[in-house]
């Protein structure tokens, strides 16, 4: 269907300014700022924090469904009820996730996941066999 | 992810792993952030969006997805990341605009009955396709698009009907017309194109940066 011409000319507009804000200076930017009353180290801090807590949410998407393909593509097992030391968890988790790249695609910053999500990953990984439950991390 | 590489019809070019989007978001510094945010303003005219920052989330979050294998934009690397980002705002900014679904949806549901299968409404018709129905909400949406979009540059005309240099900036960019062409007719230095040209960017910023919901 024919594109009406209000929006042809709109998008036009909008483009030709794009083009000017790509190869706009930082000096320049800054002085837009300063006219509107502005600081950008208080917006980015903005934008930034809400963007961490946004894809915060999809690594924890990721997470999940890699735990669901754990789940249903393998046999379970019981995993080990001594609870091992934290440390000792990443340092297995992590082995497991230099021999199974999609893993670690899915849980790549670990460092910044809650204990429990550690845990569970370690106890999941236990039961579909990637991990024997005597400590060894093999 | 192992790299990946798109040939579609051109010169071979490689699509952005996790990790590369990963990086690029780190390291975008507070004038990108600002930068992002000016481009979201500009597009935000006519879509879903409540503010320019939700939609810069959005498109971030999108080419995050996207390398990650989800359906979506993904950024081919020959491209700098704030480019990808402009384009993937601008995509977004569009679709939105675009979108019929929510008027789709209702009438979809007005065919629903209770003892049909709900997954297409239209075989209750027994119609193979919903061409006329879907004609009808085409037409419809398009019109309310048009009349919306010619609002905004309404205006756009009002806000600068006191500046002959914008004036002639704008009808210079309809007419696909060179910044040099347009400083020759409109007579203008080119330090004078290009303070009308930073009143007529600016002027789109705060004009389309309210958001509006559809």
């Amino acid at each position: 269907m024919k594109r009406p011409k209000a929006s042809n000319k709109l998008e036009k507009l909008q483009q030709a300014a794009l083009e000017d804000l790509v190869s706009l200076p930082d000096e320049e930017l800054r002085q837009d700022l300063i006219e509107d009353g502005e600081e950008p180290k208080a917006i980015a801090a903005q934008m930034r924090a809400r963007l961490q807590t946004s894809l915060a949410g999809e690594r924890r998407k990721l997470l999940q469904v890699a735990r669901e393909k754990l789940r249903s593509s393998a046999t379970l097992r019981a995993p080990s009820t001594a609870r091992l030391p934290l440390e000792r968890i990443k340092q297995i988790v992590q082995a497991v996730f230099q021999r199974d790249q999609a893993l670690r695609l899915a849980f790549r910053e670990g460092k910044r996941q809650s204990e429990a999500d550690w845990q569970s990953l370690y106890d999941d990984l236990v039961a579909v066999g990637a991990i024997a439950p005597n400590d060894s991390g093999d | 992810m192992a790299e990946q590489v798109e040939t579609c019809g051109s010169p071979e070019r490689k699509l952005a792993t996790p990790d590369d989007v990963a990086e690029a978001i780190e390291g975008l510094t507070d004038e990108d952030f600002v930068r992002l945010r000016k481009a979201a303003a500009i597009c935000l005219e006519g879509t879903a969006y409540g503010s320019p920052e939700e939609l810069v989330d959005e498109a971030l979050v999108q080419g995050f997805r996207a390398a990650h294998g989800d359906k979506g934009r993904r950024w081919p690397k020959h491209v700098t990341f704030i480019a990808f980002v402009f384009m993937t705002i601008k995509g977004l900014a569009s679709d939105s605009r675009d979108s019929a679904e929510q008027r789709c949806t209702v009438r979809a549901g007005d065919l629903i009955d209770a003892n049909i299968d709900k997954r297409d409404p239209f075989d209750a018709l027994g119609q193979s396709s919903p061409s006329v129905e879907d004609e009808l909400v085409n037409v419809e949406v398009a019109e309310e698009r048009n009349a919306k979009d010619q609002a905004a540059l309404t205006r756009l005309d009002e806000y600068f009907k006191d500046d002959d240099q914008v004036q002639m900036i704008i009808m210079g960019i309809h007419d696909d017309l060179s910044a040099a062409q347009i400083q020759e007719i409109a007579g203008m230095t080119a330090t004078q194109y290009e303070t009308a040209r930073r009143r007529w960017r600016r002027g789109l910023e705060k004009l389309f940066s309210g958001g509006r919901k559809v």
